[in-house]
């Protein structure tokens, strides 16, 4: 794992440049491609929201505006946006960390 | 105090066997600052909500049982009262806390075990606490299984103690039995039961005053209870246990023997225990038959009752119970591992083998 608490620094580390653009208190999405049979079991997921608390990461958020990706594979963000109709605001750690949002109507 | 004397030897493995422990703890804390998965994820990651939360109610967001909001918050509090008085969120406030009650589950095991029946039972049970992995891992890990098996040794003590008073030193030593045990419950859900099963016991086991015990154990245990159902009442969501679900699943056999089968498969888990859990049967074996001391024997009933409801409720977890299992069923063991050590070696006959001759065998010697 590329951010794993084994590397011997603070898990923040890897999410500090993403708390400034996290200003405000509504929900945020949260998209990944690691696979796991319940959200406890991931690692990315858990992280994350350790990092980022008090801020609300939900997996299921249809209406959220802004959403956070937390890929093993860079490749995989743009297939992950287009789904959801969303396109990136900010990308960190070599594109595997995304901040995206909802992509304007036509 | 009584009892067989200290060897060098004995004096020299316990030592060796601490500084072993805490090399581990240091490398494994500097390796990860944050603690383990259950440190990150639960109890540190409730400090920060209970320290940036625009309210109190606001730290415990339904909209993510993933976190489990309704988890006890005695260690997420201790941890963000340290941050908050340090002024800043750092690492070594956990890894702190961590070692304290590491230090406690050992030293308490010591002391009460030196006090019961001489140093050398005492520094035996100590080094075998400090060589288990298990225990030295989830220290670092920053587990709150440990400040938990801290509260239930604390409460079992005292049972122990009182058995052998009478009077007001007896009631007060039931009520710190109920307040340390109050305190487990504030600590993790799993501590509720160690109340309850505690009390239980003191109910069905000794002569004559059973009842006023159990009055005093729920005295001390009242405003732990309190401060635990204010919380669980007003702004603990629901936890994710019940529903029919979990009816359906308790009535099926094949959850019976898949949750039987994988609950002794951690038995053998050599790499975690070393030989260490061969003291887990032998402790409800000697606690239970302890005739001499009943508090003795109501701990280890209470124990027993404890375990098997916590193994029982496998059977309606709504996680995968192979992974439950695997992820939460030595940590359950680690939480009884210092309590039953103590009602095992104040139990097993022939105490006077243990190290050097007894000290008034030596004493009465020609020198």
């Amino acid at each position: 794992m590329p951010h794993s608490p084994r590397e011997g620094r603070r898990i923040d580390a890897r999410y500090a440049p993403l708390r400034p653009l996290l200003t405000g208190s509504e929900p945020v999405g949260f998209l990944t491609d690691e696979r796991f049979p319940h959200a406890l079991e991931s690692e990315r997921y858990t992280q994350a929201l350790y990092a980022l608390a008090p801020r609300q990461l939900l997996l299921d958020a249809p209406d959220a505006g802004l959403w956070l990706a937390d890929l093993l594979d860079p490749a995989s963000l743009p297939k992950l946006a287009n789904a959801r109709g969303l396109e990136p605001m900010a990308v960190f750690d070599d594109g595997r960390l995304a901040l995206l949002r909802r992509r304007p109507g036509p | 105090m009584n009892g067989p004397r200290v060897s060098k030897g004995m004096l020299a493995l316990f030592l060796f066997a601490g500084a072993v422990a805490v090399v581990i703890f240091v490398q494994r804390s500097l390796a990860a600052p944050d603690g383990g998965w259950d440190a990150w994820m639960i109890w540190n990651l409730r400090a920060r909500w209970l320290l940036h939360a625009p309210s109190f109610a606001e730290a415990f967001p339904a909209a993510l049982p993933v976190t489990h909001p309704d988890y006890p918050i005695l260690l997420p509090t201790l941890v963000a009262l340290g941050w908050w008085v340090a002024g800043h969120e750092s690492a070594a406030v956990p890894v702190a806390w961590a070692a304290v009650f590491a230090l406690l589950y050992v030293g308490l095991t010591v002391l009460a075990l030196a006090r019961q029946r001489g140093w050398a039972w005492g520094l035996t049970a100590g080094t075998l606490l400090l060589s288990a992995p298990m225990f030295v891992w989830c220290s670092a890990d920053q587990c709150a299984d440990i400040p938990l098996g801290v509260f239930l040794l604390a409460g079992a003590v005292a049972v122990i103690e009182a058995s052998g008073e009478e009077g007001r030193r007896r009631a007060w030593l039931h009520m710190g039995a109920g307040l340390a045990l109050s305190l487990a419950a504030l600590t993790k859900n799993e501590g509720l039961v160690y109340l309850i099963t505690g009390l239980a016991a003191v109910l069905l086991i000794g002569k004559g005053q059973r009842w006023r015990d159990a009055l005093w154990l729920s005295l001390g245990a009242l405003p732990g209870l309190m401060l635990l159902g204010w919380f669980k009442l007003r702004y603990a969501p629901p936890g994710e246990y019940g529903g029919s679900a979990a009816l359906a699943m308790l009535v099926d056999p094949a959850r019976w023997l898949l949750v039987s089968v994988h609950v002794l498969r951690r038995f053998v888990y050599f790499q975690g225990w070393t030989l260490l859990l061969v003291l887990v049967p032998a402790g409800f074996w000697f606690g239970l038959r302890n005739q001499a001391q009943p508090g003795v024997r109501r701990v280890a009933l209470g124990m027993l009752g404890a375990l098997g409801l916590l193994a029982a409720s496998y059977l309606v977890t709504p996680y995968d119970a192979v992974w439950q299992i695997d992820n939460s069923f030595d940590r359950i063991l680690l939480q009884c591992l210092a309590t039953l050590l103590l009602i095992l070696f104040v139990s097993v006959p022939g105490g006077a083998r243990l190290g050097r001759a007894p000290e008034s065998v030596v004493h009465s010697s020609p020198s």
